[in-house]
């Protein structure tokens, strides 16, 4: 488990100057803003609220697993469905970026309802530079329509446990922390050199993310002979 | 493989580039959600503050130029190498495959402003044309750079690279293959312990001294394949690296998780022995190319191999390339002219015929200017360098001639599809292929993925053909054969029917008089009037007048008739000289003529026939064998000249030719071949828009010059026994390419199956990949045709040269 955890983080890590690239902005200027309360408390509340609202969204996608795993189970007998159709659902996720095509289309449509409201709503907590709206911002966070968020979730519900799931998203939340609290530096230094291949290399650890997922080492199973693993398993 | 996306831009929020679409423009929904929260909150100020710290600068222009490519947007600096801004050669290191070569021609496709790039494997230069207002060569520099392939201006900075990255790349082969085997070592230690019982400890241990081996090995040892499968994706396409390095990402990231887990198998010493034979194989498939592409200078097959230099008061014999301008060189009686340059001391006659098609040798003295593949033929003299190798005349006419637009043979194209795709396929393949095995047995899932992904590399497929082709057109170049594309085999492979001309072709095209009744007291102002006239059959006639009677006349109001002869006035009276068509002429002698295949011509006085002479063309003494061969090989002959029909007819009954044509103009046998998609063989010259219109040309004489404007092959040697050794050896090279094609679909085919159904261990999969690639090189290298006596640097002499003629105007046509 400790293992499959340490993963996860290594591979947010690796794809978080996508991060830095999409939520840098808005990092910024919760960081920087003159709002009352310190710098140090705004940005507390803006990842904690980032970190709460990961954490349940994994918990969430981690039940939706389970209960897609327990109906193919009742109707066809089938074993790790969740697995198997998550990794592969990563796959094309990962591989989307790489279609030129495919991307061109989706990219000239105008923004969705969904999407128009959550920037709504971001606007008015990031109107409200206070601990609270930055922790709101932090929670809006969670429903941003974001490919790489939505992988983890993806990897998340694979584990069919809601555990597991929130213990997922966890990781990816602690991944994604040095990227944003460091946007200034990634961005004058990091960010020049790697940004270009960023899609890229996201798109790598996706894949890399994706069989992980298919073949079992992402999950509550992953790492049972780990003797320090907590036993939260049941096979 | 991709299309290109048209007047892209970067994403306005984070600067990545997005699809083309109205401003703003945005990469993702992400990007457009924050853009537009912060806009709402009137927070837009960000982005105004970011492009001031350019923190995310915008891909393109702006990019700071790291890499000493500044250097190259130096108009002068340029100049001093040759080169304009706009049209520049870049010496590249880095190559090593087909696949580099056809990434790095699709630079027009993905960077604005180049609008062409052509890669010389052989001689590992890009040459690029591009708009300087629109894009900089540094630019393009750093870009190519990024792909992989350091570019320099200067040949000798390139080659000290070159030298560099060879010895980068057996460093790399060496350390990969010593940590290979400390990794084996573990996994040895490993295996015995499952057989006989081993702690947990040192279990452990001994799966870290794996993971310690294997990890440089899996990222530096790896590196040049991520940089290609990087480089492809960067491009657009998928490069053939794109499975292996997946193959071997998936290989270490699973044996990772295992580790970590603490079960399921380890498979790092796999990983790393298989990026040493891969390396190793790479390797040793560039060096086999290399090999194979330098067959294909074909300037060294125009030129002499060797030169005499003058070095401190000695003359030197030195190798021909190793000349430079300002070099003092002598060019002996019989010597072939090694560089373009200006006689400075001695005399001499030169034949350009191989330049111009001009037969008459030219008389050279000091201050005259003499170029590259003239032979001397009479005298000696002392030349001062101007211009060597691709500079010379010959190389830039060379080198047009390579430059052509169609020179992607469609095979070719084909083939690249094909290989884009297949990869394509192969990344489906493993990923469905992985999924059904996890759920299968779990444990072998990752042999399975890593050796389909291994094994199916589509080296061999893109090899196949461009290997083959350009291996073939190299050996031709032996053969005295000069080909303006490697694309043109395929049509001449392919051709069922052929189309040749007569005179100068299956005749020696020597005119000689054989017969004549014409008084000897005529002959005076016959030569005099013929002279003025370079049609060959003119200058049989001035030659044969001027032997017999040595007194001239004055010619006035010369008139050439295309096709039918010439009138004047000659001394004051209407004089004359034509076909038999053109004149009437009821002397005995031109039936005569006709009936012997000889052309008569008819020579008129005020209007009153004075005689005929009877002009004869000699049958070439290999045309039988030729056709016979040609005949062998399936093809229709056709004879198809201007000459009068019943000559032809006569010629063709002599060779045994059922399907003969006199009386055509070159337009008609231009409407002919291209009716029925023919080879042409006939004279640069005279035949051009037959030449042009045909499937394939071929140039038998006419000089590579005019020829090779028009012709899809030349003949240098003038021997008609050359025609038939270009189409056997293209109908051999298109069995090849065929065989070629055929094994490595058939590998891709088979392995990808047995890979699937894992039948094959990744190991197994590491050493089938490079052999598939090798079979191809060595297939292309032991097979095909233009095998032979190579006839490099045997060129004819002006004595032996086919005689070429100058006039555009056909032979005599009667209609």
């Amino acid at each position: 488990m400790f293992g499959m955890l340490l993963s996860i983080v290594v591979a947010s890590v690796l794809g978080s100057l996508h991060c830095a690239a999409m939520c840098g902005a808005i990092a910024t200027v919760v960081g920087t803003a003159h709002g009352e309360g310190g710098r140090w408390r705004r940005l507390l509340a803006y990842h904690g609220g980032r970190g709460l609202a990961y954490v349940g969204l994994g918990a969430i996608a981690g039940t939706a697993g389970a209960g897609i795993d327990r109906a193919a189970l009742a109707t066809s007998g089938a074993h790790d469905v969740a697995r198997i159709a998550m990794g592969a659902t990563l796959l094309i996720f990962a591989l989307r970026p790489l279609f030129a095509r495919w991307r061109a289309r989706s990219g000239t449509v105008p923004l969705r309802r969904g999407p128009a409201r959550t920037a709504g709503w971001l606007a008015r907590a990031l109107a409200n530079r206070r601990g609270p709206g930055c922790a709101s911002v932090g929670l809006l966070t969670g429903a941003m329509p974001c490919g790489w968020l939505w992988s983890f979730a993806l990897a998340a519900a694979a584990t069919a446990s809601p555990g597991t799931g929130a213990l997922v998203m966890l990781a990816f939340w602690l991944g994604t922390l040095p990227s944003l609290l460091g946007v200034g530096a990634i961005a004058a230094v990091v960010g020049p050199r790697l940004g270009r291949h960023a899609p890229t290399l996201t798109a790598i650890v996706l894949v890399l993310v994706a069989i992980a997922t298919m073949a079992g080492a992402i999950g509550p199973g992953a790492g049972a002979d780990d003797q320090e693993a907590p036993c939260c398993h049941h096979e | 493989m991709l299309p290109p996306r048209v007047s892209e831009g970067p994403c306005a929020h984070c600067g990545q580039m997005a699809p083309a679409g109205p401003e703003p423009r945005f990469c993702c929904s992400g990007c457009e959600t924050v853009y537009h929260a912060l806009s709402a909150c009137g927070l837009d100020g960000y982005y105004a503050m970011r492009r001031e710290l350019a923190a995310t600068p915008e891909p393109g222009a702006t990019r700071p130029r790291s890499r000493d490519h500044a250097g190259l947007d130096d108009a002068d600096r340029l100049a001093e190498h040759g080169f304009s801004p706009g049209h520049v050669v870049l010496r590249l290191t880095g190559l090593h495959c087909a696949a580099c070569v056809w990434l790095l021609e699709r630079l027009p496709k993905v960077l604005p402003g180049v609008e062409r790039a052509r890669v010389d494997f052989g001689k590992a230069t890009l040459e690029l044309r591009y708009d300087p207002q629109r894009v900089a060569l540094s630019r393009i520099a750093d870009f190519v750079f990024d792909l992989g392939y350091p570019a320099r201006l200067v040949a000798a900075e390139a080659e000290a690279d070159a030298r560099k990255r060879t010895r980068a790349q057996l460093w790399r082969i060496g350390v990969t293959g010593a940590l290979a085997g400390n990794t084996m070592m573990a996994a040895f230690a490993l295996y015995a312990g499952e057989l006989s019982g081993m702690e947990a400890g040192f279990e452990r241990l001994f799966t870290l001294l794996g993971l310690v081996f294997a990890l440089p090995v899996v990222t530096w040892g790896a590196m040049p394949f991520y940089r290609g499968a990087l480089a492809g994706l960067r491009m657009r396409t998928f490069h053939m690296d794109l499975p292996i390095a997946l193959g071997i990402i998936a290989g270490f990231s699973g044996s990772l998780v295992n580790a970590a887990r603490g079960n399921g198998h380890v498979y790092f010493d796999t990983v790393a022995i298989l990026v040493f034979l891969l390396l190793l194989g790479r390797h040793l498939q560039t060096w086999g190319q290399r090999r194979a592409q330098t067959r294909g200078e074909l300037m060294a097959t125009l030129l002499p191999a060797h030169a005499y230099r003058l070095e401190d008061g000695a003359w030197v014999r030195v190798r021909a390339d190793k000349l430079a301008p300002g070099d003092r060189v002598r060019v002996a009686a019989d010597a072939q002219v090694p560089a373009d340059g200006e006689i400075v001391a001695g005399a001499g006659h030169v034949d350009v015929a191989i330049l111009t098609g001009e037969s008459v040798p030219e008389a050279v003295a000091v201050g005259a200017t003499v170029f590259a593949g003239a032979t001397n033929v009479g005298g000696a003299f002392e030349l001062l360098v101007r211009k060597v190798g691709a500079d010379t005349r010959l190389g830039t006419i060379v080198a047009r001639a390579c430059d052509d637009d169609t020179r992607v043979a469609p095979i070719v194209r084909l083939a690249d599809r094909i290989a884009g795709w297949f990869v394509l396929a192969v990344l489906v393949l493993a990923a469905l292929g992985g999924v059904l095995w996890s759920t299968l047995d779990g444990a072998r899932a990752f042999d399975v993925v890593v050796s389909l992904l291994v094994v199916s590399c589509p080296c061999a497929l893109g090899l196949a053909t461009p290997m083959a082709l350009s291996v073939a057109r190299g050996r031709a170049g032996h053969q005295g054969l000069i080909l303006r594309s490697a694309a043109a085999i395929e049509p001449l492979a392919r051709a069922r029917r052929i189309v040749l001309d007569k005179t100068g072709t299956l005749t020696e095209g020597r005119l000689r008089i054989v017969a004549s009744s014409v008084p000897a007291s005529a002959l005076p102002w016959i030569a005099a009037m013929a002279r003025r006239s370079r049609h060959p059959i003119a200058r049989a006639v001035a030659g044969w007048a001027d032997t017999e009677g040595r007194a001239s006349a004055s010619v006035e109001d010369f008139v050439e008739q295309a096709g039918l002869g010439m009138s004047a006035m000659v001394d004051g009276t209407p004089v004359r000289i034509g076909s038999a068509q053109w004149i009437a002429a009821d002397d005995p002698a031109v039936a005569r003529a006709l009936a012997a295949a000889q052309t008569p011509v008819v020579i008129e006085r005020a209007g009153v026939v004075v005689g005929v002479v009877a002009v004869a063309d000699r049958i070439r003494d290999e045309t039988p064998e030729v056709l016979a061969r040609l005949r062998r090989l399936g093809l229709s002959i056709a004879l198809r000249s201007g000459d009068h029909p019943n000559v032809v007819a006569a010629v063709a009954a002599r060779l045994g030719l059922d399907d003969a044509r006199g009386g055509c103009s070159p337009e008609d046998k231009a409407a002919l071949v291209s009716q029925t998609a023919s080879i042409m063989v006939g004279d640069g010259i005279n035949d051009a828009p037959a030449l042009r219109a045909a499937a394939a040309g071929i140039a038998v004489s006419g000089g590579a010059e005019a020829a090779l404007a028009v012709a899809d092959a030349y003949a240098t040697t003038g021997d008609l026994r050359s025609v038939a050794v270009l189409l056997e050896g293209a109908r051999a090279t298109g069995r090849v390419v065929m065989r070629n094609l055929g094994f490595s679909l058939i590998y891709n085919v088979v392995f990808a199956s047995l890979a699937l159904g894992g039948a094959i261990t990744p190991l197994l999969a590491a050493i089938l990949m490079p052999i598939s690639s090798l079979t191809v090189i060595g297939s292309s290298l032991v097979g095909g045709g233009f095998r032979g006596p190579a006839h490099a640097n045997s060129l004819p002499s002006g004595a032996d040269a086919p005689q070429s003629f100058q006039l555009a105007a056909a032979p005599p046509c009667s209609k």
